[in-house]
């Protein structure tokens, strides 16, 4: 009869002999309130799994680093190392299996599966966590490689065949375009081709002219190794229907949105194609009420909150886009350029949160002849499902809805006097990026921004000083957990925003254009500002943090609860998620070390 | 130890014969042995021990890695009915040992250290009922009963309504301690060691 609980990773990895050794060796101790399980620099003889009880891990500055609850185990990675570094407290009476290493060590180099567990570092356990999920993807689009389904060009043709040749080699081969080299230059065509050369020039068309003045040469290409959801986006972006596929920078064949579609039954691209129709505000507001299923639903076939945002950025660009066109005059349109910053700059919002967005307009437009319009649209978003921003930043602000040398002096004064609330302000704009109109009227606001940045140390260091903001909260988060009945946790105060503002901190100083943080932490370790290990643990836990996030709102909303996405209940989670979460703070917390030495603040 | 029974235990340890078992009157500071049985019937006369399960607890901790648990051959058939409660079929029981073996390996198990257990005094009557015969004495260790522990804490602040529930489902829900699988001698005897920890340790 089993005495162990063997239902838990990585325990259920063990024979049934292998289990009947562990609990053989294994003891049960009891400790009293406060009572010291682990001293720092005790020999590392036992492994200690909580069957009762909360045991907190407590660094030489008392800080409190980690809480263990229930079935958690500690201290795994000392198993490997001579001595502990931290001392385990307990904090209320535990009992707790004491199972001896050398048991442990021993089944580790027995069972691969139950060693792994305990080898693995943060990124691996991480990926494990999400290499579970694959298993029960639809058509695996999310993993498929561009390579599973383009079609490959035996040969380039010259551009100096005719028209009509050009139509009977697609003929054969049954395809629906076609590349040529001119010039040096890569070009294509494709079927439309034909029906646009007919429309243009019918009457005086010469069928046995050279293809190459109608092909088309600017391309859009995809790498063959790229997945085939990058190929998708760009498709969506530029309103193709086709991408170039190269390898090393040469065209080896295409890959047609029909392609894909043979992968993707999924609603994805039937939002996009209902966004493309919606022909009034009425109809945008059914597709954007929408979005929370199809999102739910991709998530469930394990797409990651990563790629889950950038596809979201791309429908929300064009839905925002379509809305404002429906709602403004075209001269105001094309006077003025609608921004979204924030999260929605960067790529990194699922679920609608807040509007964060801002309209910058000529200075031969008043706010008065504006206003009426963006008000309207800071209504429709609302209606869309936008909840307005608490700080309101959004077009219906006249704060955020300005001439553009009113915009660029706002920007000017952030640098100058660096508030709190100006640097925040600031980090909100630097992620921006422009949806539609004049975007001219942005770039100009963002060069004057560089040149009030530039050399600026005192600036810079005022902005990162912004990411220990929370570090009280953080504190607060283990005492939380012990104190509160209610268990919960702001995930964002503790892990996304250091990382995402450390990040942009460390971009900003370095003139890295990206909004989307995880470009710009390959970016910042291609510069060798953040080391390599340290940087894909930072955009691994952030990751880990978007899905946690994630999954909290699409149980928010599928209970019909307020959507509080970064309100995680850590008693909802499971041992292996709250292992992870665990692990994605230590990397926060390693990470804003880093950015407190790298602008020299003094914590 | 109450004076009766210091002169009771004086008077049987002159009963003991067999010198090799001196070692039961041997004190050992900081260890108990909490125990249980699983026998036929709860009626002490008629009834025969099936399987004993025992473990050490040193200071904080409960030895589980050294348990001690034995099955015994039964003389004659097991009533059927019992067999719903812990779970041994005679067929499960026919590679046990005789009960004079079992006792004797028990014995050594225990030596001087005091018992701990839940209604001991039926587990301990049981183990008399064989022991005497076999050696002329009973079990001499201290005995240290956890529901009365319980009551005593409980009742500390009472001055009325003294009623207390001592039942093993309420003493591990009020000290909130896991609950193994229970009516497997071992088990029990586990479930008991970490009652006696947690009893010890309660602020009351």
């Amino acid at each position: 009869m089993n005495r162990f609980d063997f239902s838990t990773a990585p325990y259920n990895a063990l024979t049934t002999r292998q289990r009947t050794k562990l609990e053989k060796a294994t003891d049960i101790v009891f400790f009293d309130d406060h009572a010291t399980v682990i001293s720092p620099q005790d020999a590392v003889e036992t492994l200690y799994i909580i069957i009762k009880g909360i045991v907190q891990e407590v660094d030489a500055d008392g800080e409190v680093l980690a809480i263990y609850h229930p079935s958690d185990s500690f201290d795994t990675r000392a198993l490997f190392e001579q001595s502990y570094r931290h001392s385990f407290i307990a904090a209320e009476q535990s009992l707790l299996y004491a199972i001896p290493k050398a048991v442990i060590r021993e089944l580790i180099e027995k069972n691969s599966e139950f060693g792994a567990y305990f080898f693995a570092n943060i990124a691996d356990k991480l990926k494990a966590q999400t290499g579970n999920k694959r298993e029960n993807e639809l058509a695996g689009l999310f993993t498929a490689k561009i390579k599973d389904a383009y079609r490959p060009y035996d040969e380039l043709h010259s551009g100096e065949i005719s028209l009509i040749q050009a139509g009977k080699i697609m003929q054969e081969n049954k395809s629906k375009s076609l590349l040529i080299h001119h010039n040096g230059k890569i070009g294509l065509v494709a079927e439309s081709l034909f029906r646009d050369v007919m429309i243009q020039s019918g009457d005086t068309l010469d069928p046995h002219a050279p293809i190459h003045q109608w092909a088309c040469f600017e391309l859009i290409s995809a790498d063959v190794d790229d997945f085939m959801f990058t190929a998708l986006l760009k498709m969506m972006n530029h309103r193709i229907q086709r991408v170039v596929v190269t390898k090393n920078g040469d065209p080896i064949g295409m890959l047609e949105q029909i392609d894909i579609l043979a992968f993707l039954s999924n609603h994805s691209h039937l939002i996009a194609e209902k966004l493309e129709v919606a022909t009034s505000l009425g109809e945008l507001t059914r597709v954007a009420t929408q979005m929370n299923a199809t999102i739910a639903a991709l998530f469930s076939n394990g797409m990651q909150a990563k790629q889950l945002a950038q596809l979201m950025q791309v429908l929300n660009a064009r839905l925002f886009e379509k809305a404002w066109r429906l709602i403004a005059p075209e001269h105001i349109i094309d006077k003025s350029c609608l921004i979204v910053m924030g999260s929605e700059g960067r790529g990194e919002q699922v679920l609608k949160t807040d509007q964060d967005n801002a309209l910058i307009f000529d200075d031969d437009l008043t706010l008065e002849e504006v206003m009426p319009y963006t008000q309207a649209f800071s209504a429709v978003l609302d209606d869309f499902g936008y909840p307005p921003c608490q700080g309101k930043i959004m077009v219906n602000n006249p704060s955020w809805c300005k001439p553009i040398s009113e915009f660029k002096q706002m920007v000017g004064s952030w640098c100058r006097t660096a508030s709190g609330e100006n640097m925040m302000n600031l980090a909100i704009f630097i992620d921006a990026k422009p949806i539609t109109g004049k975007q001219e009227l942005f770039y100009e606001v963002k060069d004057h921004l560089q040149f009030y940045l530039q050399n600026d140390v005192g600036m810079l260091m005022s902005f990162a000083r912004v990411v220990n903001q929370f570090n009280e909260d953080g504190q607060g988060f283990f005492a939380q957990i012990l104190g509160q009945e209610k268990r919960k946790m702001d995930i964002k105060k503790m892990g996304t925003f250091p990382i995402v503002h450390g990040v942009r901190s460390l971009s900003l100083q370095a003139r890295i254009t990206e909004t989307n943080t995880f470009e710009r932490i390959n970016k910042l370790a291609e510069m060798g500002i953040i080391e390599k290990q340290l940087s894909q643990d930072v955009a691994e836990a952030l990751a880990y943090l978007m899905h946690t996030r994630l999954k909290n709102g699409l149980f928010s909303i599928k209970h019909g609860l307020e959507v509080q996405p970064n309100q995680v209940a850590t008693e909802n989670l499971s041992t292996l998620e709250r292992d992870l979460l665990k692990d994605a703070l230590q990397v926060v917390k390693r990470f804003k070390h880093m950015v407190n030495a790298h602008f020299h603040l003094s914590n | 130890m109450k004076f009766f029974d210091k002169l009771r235990h004086s008077y049987y340890r002159k009963q003991l014969k067999n010198p090799d078992y001196d070692f039961l009157y041997q004190s050992h500071p900081d260890e108990l042995v909490s125990f249980d049985c699983e026998t036929t019937s709860l009626n002490v006369a008629e009834a025969q021990i099936i399987s004993i399960g025992a473990v050490k607890i040193r200071g904080n901790r409960i030895l589980t890695s050294e348990a001690f648990e034995i099955l015994i051959k039964p003389e004659g058939m097991m009533e059927a009915t019992n067999v719903t409660i812990h779970g041994l079929r005679p067929k499960d029981l026919s590679s046990g040992v005789t009960i004079e073996a079992a006792l004797e390996e028990f014995l050594h198990f225990v030596g001087g250290r005091p018992l701990v257990g839940y209604f001991l005094e039926y587990d301990v009557a049981m183990v008399n009922k064989f022991l005497k015969p076999m050696l002329g004495i009973i079990l001499p260790q201290e005995q240290i009963e956890v529901s009365r522990l319980f009551h005593a804490q409980e009742t500390k602040h009472k001055y009325y309504d003294a009623e207390v529930d001592l039942t093993m489902a309420n003493m591990v829900k009020t000290l909130g301690i896991p609950d193994l699988p229970r009516h497997d001698a071992l088990n029990d005897a586990i479930n008991v060691a970490m009652m006696y920890l947690a009893l010890k340790h309660r602020r009351v």
